[in-house]
């Protein structure tokens, strides 16, 4: 298990509120995220038995998922400076924080958005595929699950983790 | 009594089984010991091991054989907190380019305990350099002064100074050198600086460290070092 260090995860929290100062792309990568997941929100809500086994309409939702997750941590990863793209562990790699801390307190972010997100979209396939279809599967849990959930944690914890052991 | 800020034991690197062809540098069997109130240098030609040895000190993810202590704390123990001890000035450390120096010691040094804002503040009025600067409109040797008063806001107990005076002027480097020997004047911290100006390091250190392929070749006071190179130059002769 990780061990949580409050007082690193409260100062990486004070880091990232003053993101406003030092992302530039705060605001846009806010607002791209929101407008993305919304969309995929609104697809995932809709009983799997109403894609009739549709690959690309999953596959579409699929990769709008990643996409509006990709913008929503990108924030916490990446940094764009004059054109350049610098990974923002470069930047705190030579202060006093773990590399531990900080994996943790980006996937802890993470992973509340795709708990709320799976959350969501499983209560509103549960309950809609129950009162408009009179049927239940089980892919009603597991596609948001999947979706919104493991995917996305999956590819943020690789990315996280090539960062911080390439440095 | 003298106080030992940090100390190499027989320290060797690994290279890790799938890295070998990738990664062929390591350090070897390095062993030193700085006391507080003195400056040190490490002189080595192009790819002889001075910033790797720093590495050593400032990544925990290196593979080693032996001990690294600061203060006596072994580094690998508690990194975390060590990194808070060593104030590292370099050209390829990074600061948010957009942001001005204040904003910049602002957002950093919240992360340091012993961190002041106001002395960090003095440091740079002391050495003339605004502190509303953006950090991507300073020329080379603003950057390094403002990483110097950086460090110095959080009086760490070592300071790693690496290539910092290379193409600096005469009058930079003299100031530069007043700062320093500031920083050493109570006995509370030490500094090892690499750097390839020999007269420099002859004349502004107090012991020299003489590092080839990895190994530390030589270790002992700054004004024998011309006659340790001498040497080193006839034995590869």
């Amino acid at each position: 298990m990780i061990g949580i260090d409050e007082k690193q995860q409260f100062l990486l929290d004070q880091f990232y509120k003053k993101e406003k100062l030092w992302g530039a792309d705060y605001y846009l990568s806010d607002v791209v995220s929101g407008i993305i997941l919304s969309i995929t929100m609104i697809m995932l809500i809709m009983p799997v038995q109403l894609w009739e086994g549709d690959v690309t309409a999953i596959g579409i939702a699929l990769i709008l998922e990643l996409m509006g997750m990709e913008c929503y941590v990108r924030r916490y990863l990446w940094l764009r400076e004059n054109g350049v793209n610098k990974s923002v562990y470069q930047i705190v790699r030579l202060v006093p924080v773990s590399r531990r801390q900080f994996v943790w307190y980006i996937l802890n972010k993470l992973l509340r958005l795709c708990f709320c997100l799976t959350g969501v979209s499983a209560a509103c396939q549960v309950v809609f595929a129950l009162a408009f279809l009179d049927t239940l599967s089980v892919w009603n849990l597991l596609a948001p699950a999947v979706c919104s959930l493991f995917l996305p944690m999956v590819l943020t914890a690789s990315t996280l983790l090539w960062q911080v052991s390439s440095e | 009594m003298e106080k030992t800020i940090l100390a190499f034991e027989h320290v060797t690197g690994v290279r890790p089984r799938i890295m070998r062809p990738v990664r062929k540098f390591v350090l070897q069997d390095i062993s030193l010991e700085l006391k507080a109130g003195y400056i040190y240098g490490l002189i080595g030609e192009n790819g002889a091991g001075k910033t790797t040895l720093m590495q050593y000190i400032l990544k925990n993810n290196i593979l080693y054989k032996g001990h690294i202590y600061i203060e006596g704390t072994d580094i690998r123990k508690d990194h975390t907190r060590i990194l808070g001890k060593i104030g590292y000035v370099s050209e390829d450390r990074l600061f948010f380019e957009n942001c001005t120096a204040r904003q910049n010691a602002q957002i950093l040094g919240a992360f340091y305990e012993n961190f002041r804002e106001d002395l960090f503040c003095d440091i740079m009025a002391a050495m003339k350099l605004s502190t509303q600067k953006v950090y991507k409109a300073m020329s080379r040797g603003e950057r390094l002064k403002f990483q110097l008063a950086f460090v110095m806001a959080y009086a760490p107990s070592l300071y790693l100074l690496d290539e910092v005076t290379a193409g600096m002027d005469p009058v930079f480097r003299m100031d530069f050198f007043h700062i320093l020997q500031q920083v050493i004047v109570d006995e509370r911290a030490c500094v090892l600086m690499t750097s390839h100006i020999l007269t420099e390091i002859e004349t502004k250190t107090d012991y020299v460290g003489v590092m080839a392929h990895g190994l530390l070749t030589s270790f002992g006071e700054s004004p024998d070092i011309q006659s340790v190179l001498k040497q080193q130059k006839e034995g590869i002769q």
